[in-house]
């Protein structure tokens, strides 16, 4: 991750053999314990956080190769040690009771697609800011926001996953797809508002501070569906609220 | 955007028309319903097929159109499929403000907005909107469309099925005692309904986590907090429990007992409950008290130790880790089946997918009743079309995200 830091070539390679050995043995480790177990390490939040470990540092290295996104996956590999140190530290910390509805082999991806998709539209929201202030010291916003409509895109093809790998889930867990539950509503506003962003800024038809305002506040509604929600009185009787 | 030059509903048409029309079927939906006074009719088989025909056939006939004609070729454009998304959003956005109720009296539009003719005034023009954009780009297949179509038309389907198929999905509840067959089923009317398979219920179990230990003030019968967190602990015989100036060790852990003169015993008859011998030292008055606690159940109260100040520690009622069902199902045909519905793994007979999701809960552990829902749902393949289609379109926007490509393509062929 430090290694990150330097552009030069040499360095390049070695901390990309060093992500690539990291995902390995992750990977290699979490098919011992399958083996070991006799079951998929799915059960408890400790084995969900060594998945998370792995499909994050994958993501982060496939979206780096792909977008070249260093800070992208530094933040990848940041989260990735982050749960792996709380693995080591304090494994039974949060290994409280999951309830028999969260116990499912979508926990791990639904979950997963959300952090990524919510690190890239808050790096959007971040950018915004950024932008917001050039436009007020009178610097070109041009690149920032080209940058920021792009980290959009895959921030919003991620919240998508995440939208639909939980229709799939409440499928399975509770009989429909779609039960207007305030957490979907909220998500799919969340989603929405990102869609009205995507298609305002094919026209480009106002000022940059126009479109750099809009993608600061879609990440307020972001917030609201994330956090919001369990202060909401419509939103009491959801089933994504967890705390009793 | 307006153009100073023009005055509304001149042409072309901008973001004055796309905000008007939603407003206008806005006030119309909300006048219907005013009048009426009546939540919109929910369609199924056969009407639903007929009237999405109609829907289909009159998307294409405003296609063909919308090649002579400006303002329905208007409709396809950004400026109107953000009025119609907005316009949508704006209809969930009630539903995420207002909370919503079963049976509302009136003002469906606002407590039960799904049923509203508010709601299916904003998804039919959601989805002309938005088939018509389909469409448009459908023709002709190129490489380069290839997200988009993905995308629109896949977003499309799934509304589309799941908005016409809402009239088709069946539900029911069963409950089963055990060691009893049953084939009638409940809808949501509460009339019964017999179904071509029966259920027996061989054995229902559930699973527990270990009971929780907690602070409890006997005087209030809250639970104490620190730092506005509550005094409740997981079962750690490791480290065991501290709060404040009470350490608490667990010397024996039954997950079924049942207490008898002084003691706690391992037994699992019916009303056995989770009990632990615990230790608990004092370390401010350097005092060390040790007896049974125990969860109270069906049979047996509970049982908790009395500190100074009123304070006592308890076990609380633990909670269900897993509850699963081991049935067999007969099928008119005379077939039988052996196997297990349990929380989030549903099984599918006769069309028919069925769903554990309850039991009894005053007898708790010992429930002889399992309660299960059964869906069925004719257009969830189709609905599946569209969620995948739209999976592979979200991974097609991660892989090329917003290159200057895809503007390009876009502008030219508006």
């Amino acid at each position: 991750m430090v290694l990150l830091a330097f552009r030069t070539p040499i360095v390049a390679r070695i901390s990309d053999a060093l992500v690539l050995l990291g995902i390995i043995s992750l990977s290699f480790f979490i098919v011992k314990l399958w083996m070991y177990l006799d079951r998929p390490p799915l059960r408890t939040l400790g084995e969900t956080r060594l998945w998370y470990s792995l499909f994050i540092s994958c993501i982060g290295y496939v979206l780096y190769k792909r977008w070249n996104y260093r800070l992208f996956l530094a933040y990848a590999l940041l989260m990735a040690l982050v749960f792996m140190i709380i693995n080591y530290a304090k494994p039974d910390i949060h290994d409280k009771a999951l309830m028999p509805a969260l116990q499912s082999v979508w926990f791990v991806p639904h979950v997963i697609v959300y952090i990524v998709s919510y690190a890239f539209l808050g790096f959007s929201c971040l950018l915004g800011i950024i932008g917001l202030y050039q436009v007020r010291k009178g610097i070109d916003t041009k690149q920032v926001l080209g940058i920021a409509e792009n980290i959009i895109y895959i921030g919003f093809g991620f919240l998508t996953l995440g939208l639909l790998f939980g229709a799939l889930w409440a499928k399975e867990a509770w009989g429909h797809y779609w039960t207007w539950d305030p957490k979907e509503t909220w998500a799919l506003l969340t989603w929405g508002v990102y869609i009205v962003y995507m298609h305002l800024s094919l026209q480009n038809r106002k000022s940059p501070r126009y479109y750099l305002w809009f993608i600061t506040l879609s990440f307020t509604i972001l917030l609201i569906a994330w956090f919001g929600i369990n202060y909401l009185p419509a939103a009491q009787m959801s089933v994504h609220v967890y705390s009793n | 955007m307006k153009s100073p030059s023009r005055t509304m509903w001149e042409q072309p048409w901008g973001y004055a028309e796309a905000f008007a029309i939603p407003v206008a079927l806005f006030l119309g939906a909300a006048g219907f319903e005013f009048v009426t006074g009546k939540a919109a009719p929910t369609i199924s088989f056969p009407t639903n097929v007929v009237i999405l025909l109609v829907f289909i056939n009159a998307i294409i006939l405003l296609h063909a159109a919308s090649a002579k004609n400006t303002i329905i070729r208007w409709f396809s454009s950004i400026p109107a499929s953000i009025g119609a998304l907005t316009f949508f959003l704006a209809v969930s956005l009630i539903m995420a403000l207002v909370p919503q109720q079963e049976h509302p009296h009136s003002l469906f539009l606002f407590y039960n907005v799904t049923s509203s003719w508010l709601y299916y005034v904003a998804t039919g023009y959601l989805l002309i909107v938005l088939g018509m954009v389909s469409v448009r780009r459908l023709l002709p297949v190129s490489k380069k469309n290839i997200g988009f179509f993905l995308n629109h038309l896949g977003l499309w389907i799934t509304i589309t099925a799941a908005t016409f198929g809402a009239g088709d999905i069946e539900k029911y509840t069963m409950s089963v005692r055990e060691g009893a067959t049953e084939w009638r089923v409940m809808n949501a009317n509460n009339t019964i309904q017999e179904l071509d398979f029966a259920i027996q219920l061989k054995d229902f179990e559930i699973e527990e986590y270990p009971s929780k230990i907690g602070f409890v003030d006997m005087r209030s019968g809250d639970v104490l907090e620190k730092n506005r967190k509550k005094a409740i602990f997981e079962l750690d015989t490791i480290h065991g429990i501290r709060f404040n100036e009470y350490v608490i060790t667990i010397k024996t852990y039954y997950p079924t007992s049942m207490f008898y003169v002084q003691d706690y015993f391992p037994l699992s008859d019916i009303g056995a409950t989770q009990s632990y011998y615990i230790e608990v030292t004092d370390t401010k008055r350097n005092k060390i008290y040790s007896d049974w606690i125990g969860a109270a159940s069906m049979s047996q109260p509970a049982k908790y130790l009395v500190l100074p100040d009123s304070i006592a520690i308890v076990a609380l009622q633990p909670e269900a880790k897993k509850f699963s069902s081991r049935i067999r199902l007969y099928t008119k045909e005379g077939s039988t089946t052996d196997t297990i519905v349990e929380v989030n793994k549903p099984i599918t007979c006769n069309s028919y997918t069925i769903y554990q999701t309850g039991y009894d809960e005053n007898m708790g552990r010992w429930s002889e009743i399992s309660i299960f829902e059964l869906v069925r749902d004719p257009w969830l393949p189709i609905v599946y079309v569209g969620i995948f289609m739209m999976i592979a379109g979200a991974l097609y926007i991660i892989w090329f995200g917003r290159t200057s490509k895809t503007k390009e393509n876009y502008v030219e062929s508006i």
